[in-house]
């Protein structure tokens, strides 16, 4: 991919942010930051954003809800949950139903970090790259089509 | 009289004597059944009297448990956060000493590089490639945005670590009390321990106002004061549904200090707000209220000499209004 890779951390713990900018300072992606739905949903419309983390804990929503909103606007982004072991059974349901790629417990390992956003991009790569692909054989194909036509035609 | 009549007399009252003294005896043996009946009716009354006592005293116990169980998870979410980015950041300042730790060696070297050469042209390349390599290596580690960095993430991380600790002196404090523990006590003190101990499930629920006076200090048990502050302030955000606001309100009043506690919450139907300080009364479900929450702040209250009452509107809100005296009971 030549696009930047960016990633969008919703908490709304400061610290948590702060922290989690520097575990990932040497990564290849951006850290951008927001600490409610409005900023994230801001940062999400300005920047060409491909993983998502959120807490699930917040204020104003929760983490799940959030994912929704993000996802009927921006279908393509790649979410991953990050949460305190409090509603367990709430968000594995949410993972079985695929509303998230990934989970995250708090406190988390930076190196499990690391490594969950790194898979987490190349996910968003490889689902770009097939639905890239997907409209080449498409557009090939109705080239294909219309040759046969107009070869049909002449024959 | 004849001597007939004498012995007839003599008999008759012989006989009564007799009757008398059967009856005298029957009545001291029915006196003495009663007495012992008494004496063991009474004893078994002291025995319900401790008994009831005792299962007062562990329910008193088991309530508390619950509010301080209610709070276990909020609490223990509340401490996650913290914890996890002071342990990335120490992680992280492990990295950047490493860092560091190489640039003080690079410049080490710089200072002594070429310091074995014999001339002058051997010497200034040996010390200009040292000086290249330590210029670089400053450039890939940023040194300047390190050391500014190293500040805060020590800042964030010791404030991580107060945060911590108040938590934990909170919960303590709240759930240690000493029933004879009566000392002069700020109340605007005690509200913001319990604030801070419900801190983790208010945040979610409701705008907190607080409007406090200037109070006396009021003489009282300033550990079940605690726990009567943190059981309105649970009731309080429990009866707000979604989102909505809490408003504490302290005032010196004449003798006495009042305390509100007001809700947007759901509000108290008429029909049972004269119950609700009825020991085991709840709207919740078993394994949401054992009801004696508000049977024990009453209690409570009551013990200092003090008046709670309430003011409630469905759709609207509830009022709880606590008049403390000053002095204490007693006064």
């Amino acid at each position: 991919m030549s696009t930047q890779q960016n990633l969008l951390c919703v908490d709304d713990e400061l610290g948590i942010l702060k922290s989690l900018v520097r575990a990932l300072r040497n990564e290849p992606f951006n850290v951008l930051t927001a600490s409610n739905s409005d900023e994230a949903l801001t940062l999400l419309s300005e920047n060409d954003i491909q993983v998502v983390l959120v807490d699930q804990h917040m204020p104003d929503i929760n983490g799940l809800n959030l994912i929704k909103k993000i996802k009927a606007q921006h279908p393509t982004v790649v979410p991953v949950i990050l949460s305190g072991l409090v509603d367990m059974e709430y968000v594995l349901a949410a993972i079985n139903r695929g509303d998230v790629q990934r989970f995250l417990a708090k406190p988390w390992h930076d190196d499990e970090l690391k490594t969950v956003l790194r898979q987490c991009f190349h996910y968003f790569d490889l689902a770009h790259s097939n639905s890239v692909l997907n409209d080449l054989v498409s557009q090939q194909k109705k080239q294909l089509e219309n040759l046969t036509k107009l070869l049909k035609g002449q024959g | 009289m004849s001597e007939q009549d004498l012995i007839a007399e003599n008999t008759a009252l012989t006989n009564a004597l007799l009757r008398e003294r059967k009856a005298r005896k029957l009545a001291e043996s029915l006196l003495e059944e009663r007495a012992v009946e008494l004496f063991l009716a009474n004893r078994d009354l002291e025995e319900s009297i401790k008994t009831l006592k005792s299962s007062n005293l562990q329910l008193l116990q088991s309530e508390k448990m619950a509010s301080v169980g209610q709070l276990a998870a909020g609490v223990a979410h509340e401490i996650n956060n913290p914890v996890g980015f002071i342990s990335s950041n120490l992680g992280t300042l492990r990295d950047y000493i490493e860092d560091v730790r190489q640039v003080i060696d690079a410049q080490g070297f710089a200072v002594k590089a070429g310091g074995e050469c014999q001339d002058v042209e051997q010497y200034s390349e040996v010390n200009a490639k040292a000086i290249a390599n330590l210029e670089a290596l400053l450039e890939k580690v940023d040194l300047d945005f390190l050391m500014l960095d190293i500040n805060d993430l020590l800042d964030e991380s010791i404030d991580g670590v107060s945060r911590i600790k108040k938590i934990v002196a909170d919960l303590l404090d709240f759930s240690r009390t000493n029933s004879s523990d009566y000392k002069n006590s700020d109340i605007n003190a005690l509200l913001e321990q319990a604030l801070s101990v419900a801190w983790n499930e208010l945040k979610y629920k409701a705008e907190i106002n607080k409007d406090f006076g200037e109070l006396p200090l009021v003489y009282c048990n300033s550990g079940k004061l605690a726990q009567v502050f943190l059981n309105l302030l649970l009731n309080a955000s429990h009866a707000i549904e979604e989102r909505g606001s809490i408003t504490i309100t302290t005032k010196h009043v004449g003798v006495n200090v009042r305390i509100v506690v007001t809700d947007s919450g759901v509000g108290i139907p008429k029909n049972i707000l004269a119950n609700i300080f009825d020991p085991f009364f709840t709207t919740k479900t078993v394994s949401e209220g054992t009801g004696l929450g508000l049977h024990i702040v009453r209690s409570v209250i009551d013990a200092h000499g003090g008046v709670i009452s309430v003011d409630s509107q469905v759709g609207s809100g509830t009022s709880f209004i606590i008049l403390l005296p000053v002095a204490g009971l007693d006064s």
